[in-house]
């Protein structure tokens, strides 16, 4: 006899419970094949109409940007001339030396001697055009002798100086006949790449009498 | 027993079809855009702020 068969006299003995659980645990089984016969066309169908909408939305940014970047070649041509001094406020690269050499001119055009020039952790090669730029500190101290009018020209002269600057702290101590010992904590920025880790000086914790910024 | 069964096979079957839910949303929600695109894509604003070149050139006057 047919093994079927078999399945179908087995049935036939059952009472209509038995019967009805059997055709409910026979029901949900075919659910569960169906549901798993279906599942990768479902998914893959699902993957399509997803890649579908996703590349749908790269060409329109794509298209847009394109539309950007003729729009910002035509503004960088018109503003060629200027771009020295865009590079001049916020340089790529740290550019210390020069920033260095700029500020001992200010220094020196205020008529103040410059005792101590202080900085730490400042990245001196160019970083390359085409890694992830961010604008970075370059944090540094001064430490000044002079004059108080003189020192403040050079608070003037460093409010006009065209490299983006910021004045954190100002100590002046006052020593014999008027002169005056003055520490500044400056920040600058520039173009970098890759992370910069900030030390702070002692003399930044202490007290500052005067904060100004640029 | 035939009552365990079909106890069992309906959790079975709610917990294949929980799975395939859950699969398709996952489907739905990540990117499929490869993440070189992603960069490629990133918006880019072209207006220079000229207010920022006229401060530039007044700090040196």
């Amino acid at each position: 006899m047919l093994p079927y068969k078999q399945v179908f006299q087995q049935y036939e003995t059952l009472n209509d419970k038995s019967k009805g659980s059997f055709a409910i645990a026979a029901t949900v089984a075919l659910l569960i094949i169906l549901v798993l016969l279906i599942y990768p066309a479902i998914t893959y169908i699902t993957k399509v109409n997803k890649e579908i909408s996703d590349a749908k939305g790269a060409k329109v940014a794509l298209e847009t940007k394109l539309i950007a970047i003729e729009q910002a070649r035509v503004n960088l041509s018109q503003y060629q001339e200027d771009l020295k001094l865009l590079d001049s406020a916020l340089p790529l690269g740290s550019k210390v030396a020069d920033h260095v050499r700029n500020l001992e001119r200010l220094v020196k055009g205020a008529k103040l001697t410059l005792t101590n020039i202080q900085t730490t952790n400042v990245p001196l090669s160019t970083p390359a055009l085409n890694s992830k730029l961010e604008t970075k500190k370059l944090p540094y101290s001064l430490v000044l002798n002079g004059t108080f009018p003189n020192f403040q020209r050079l608070l003037e002269n460093l409010e006009s100086f065209i490299r983006i600057s910021q004045i954190k702290t100002l100590n002046i101590e006052a020593l014999s006949k008027g002169r005056i010992d003055g520490s500044l904590e400056m920040e600058s920025y520039f173009f970098g790449s890759g992370a910069v880790v900030e030390v702070s000086s002692p003399e930044s914790e202490t007290t500052s009498n005067n904060e100004s910024g640029q | 027993m035939s009552k365990n069964l079909v106890t069992i096979l309906i959790l079975t079957l709610v917990t294949l079809t929980a799975w395939g839910v859950f699969q398709i949303f996952r489907i739905r929600t990540a990117s499929t855009i490869p993440s070189p695109t992603q960069e490629q894509i990133q918006p880019l604003n072209p207006t220079i702020d000229q207010a920022v070149l006229e401060d530039l050139k007044k700090a040196l006057q």
